[in-house]
């Protein structure tokens, strides 16, 4: 019947080949006539399911009424909205309850009046509507990036160039004593930009996912002790010497300078790296006795330039926690915060363990 | 005549380069300094400058676009040039009525010259 059926309607052998649905439904009685093996891909009713079910079934709660009416206007006026017209996008409803968004072309048999069956051609578009939803989501973020990226080395720009034209003019007489701070400024502004440069790239090779991993076996206690000489030279290091990971060392030690680099700046002495190890992994930890972190700033603190108060006075680009998350996850870890004792700030990297 | 002068500015070396470059324009005089909005808003109500530069990303919640209009309801008479590193920060002050004039960080050398036109010959 449904062959027959496909013939009588002139939709012919395309009906089997066609990696679109091809749906008829009989409009006095508003039920399937006509269901291909597309159709039952993308909607999941096998034909013997579909064939004589109410094509209602197939359209969500909300666009019933009007659906309804439309088929009513169609069948007894022959006024199309829908049907010769170019494809409309709808929400359409599978077996398994999925709503999926479909390309939806509709056709008739005969020419003028009353109708009595209509065809549905129908293209499932939910993945590509959702790759295209991505993509805009993708350049939005970048949009944001660029601008927030070129709002941070406009500052240090300013404070080089406007000391730089300061002196050059000369438009009076400048102390040594002056002239030392304005260049001392010029030197912070553009170690700053250089930073925020090099950040830039990282972040960018990382999000970019182009970072080259140089696995080697490396000491913790030894690296933490390097990391903790330039960052924070009275942390406490609580790592055995034994305890060694296969990681890209350079990248271990950005991360564990940017977060003693953060918990020297924002948090409170005593700073401690330690060490977990459990079956899998090893957890490596650099805590210190600073207020708690605020709920609100968990959730974005390893987003790129979220700092927990926007204060220019303490340096930083806002970028160093979401480099260490960056790094953890391209080396097969992660990173994480938690309040710990209820009294420390603890940032912990987790480490793949070496196989024995 | 001098012309009394607010800097508004979160980055300690942007405000001392901004006090610099007004040093040597001996036809204004600098009422204070704020990094936050609030402090900005204060100090405009009590030292009633002729002109506020104004930075638009702030200390604090407030930013430097939300604080003109407080600013410019106590002080009327005053010009308020929005100093900005966002080049998207432009239009927003373009129309807002309580800001004067827009001008993107880099371009600082241009700041004491902006002054003079916005406020006249002293």
């Amino acid at each position: 019947m449904n062959l027959d059926t496909a013939e009588a309607l002139g939709v012919g052998r395309l009906f089997w080949l066609t990696h679109e649905a091809v749906v008829a439904a009989d409009l006095d009685s508003e039920r399937i006539v006509l269901w291909n093996p597309s159709a039952e891909r993308i909607f999941g009713y096998t034909a013997a399911e579909a064939l004589g079910m109410p094509l209602d079934v197939l359209v969500p709660d909300a666009l019933r009424e009007a659906h309804h009416a439309g088929i009513r206007r169609f069948r007894d006026t022959g006024e199309a909205r829908l049907v010769g017209g170019p494809p409309v996008e709808v929400p359409a409803v599978a077996k398994d309850g999925s709503v999926r968004t479909v390309a939806l072309s509709l056709t008739s048999t005969g020419n003028e009046g009353p109708k009595r069956h209509v065809v549905a051609v129908v293209r499932d578009v939910t993945e590509q509507k959702a790759a295209e939803e991505e993509l805009r989501r993708t350049n939005q973020a970048m949009e944001s990036f660029v601008a927030t990226a070129s709002h941070d080395l406009r500052s240090p720009l300013a404070v080089i160039l406007g000391f730089a034209q300061t002196l050059q003019r000369r438009e009076r007489e400048f102390s040594v004593e002056e002239q030392d701070t304005f260049l001392a400024a010029i030197v912070r502004a553009g170690k700053h930009a250089a930073r925020l440069v090099d950040d830039l790239l990282t972040l960018s090779k990382i999000q970019a996912g182009v970072v080259a991993i140089r696995r080697q076996p490396v000491a913790l206690a030894d690296a933490a002790r390097e990391c903790a000489h330039q960052a924070a030279p009275d942390a406490e290091i609580d790592v055995d010497d034994a305890l060694a990971v296969t990681i890209d060392r350079d990248h271990l030690c950005r991360m564990l300078l940017n977060l003693l680099d953060n918990a020297a700046k924002y948090g409170l002495p005593p700073i401690r790296v330690s060490t977990h190890v459990s079956a899998g992994a090893v957890d490596l930890s650099v805590s210190d006795g600073g207020v708690a972190v605020t709920d609100e700033f968990r959730t974005r603190m390893f987003e790129p330039f979220e700092r927990a108060e926007p204060n220019n006075d303490v340096p930083g680009t806002g970028l160093g926690l979401s480099i260490v998350r960056g790094l953890a996850q391209a080396n097969g870890g992660d990173v994480d915060y938690a309040r710990v004792d209820g009294e420390r700030n603890c940032f912990t990297l987790h480490l793949p363990r070496d196989r024995p | 005549m001098t012309r009394v002068l607010v800097v508004v500015e979160d980055e300690a070396d942007l405000r001392l380069l901004v006090r610099v470059m007004f040093s040597n324009a001996p036809d204004f005089e600098l009422a204070g300094e704020a990094a936050d909005a609030a402090t900005a808003i204060e100090l405009a109500r009590t030292s009633k400058p002729d002109l506020v530069i104004l930075d638009h990303k702030l200390n604090g919640t407030m930013t430097g676009l939300e604080a003109a209009p407080f600013i410019k309801a106590d002080v009327p008479s005053c010009s308020i040039i929005l100093f900005s590193a966002s080049e998207e920060m432009r239009e927003p002050a373009m129309d807002s009525p309580a800001i004067d004039a827009f001008l993107i960080k880099t371009d600082i050398a241009k700041l004491v010259p902006l002054a003079r036109q916005l406020l006249g010959a002293p």
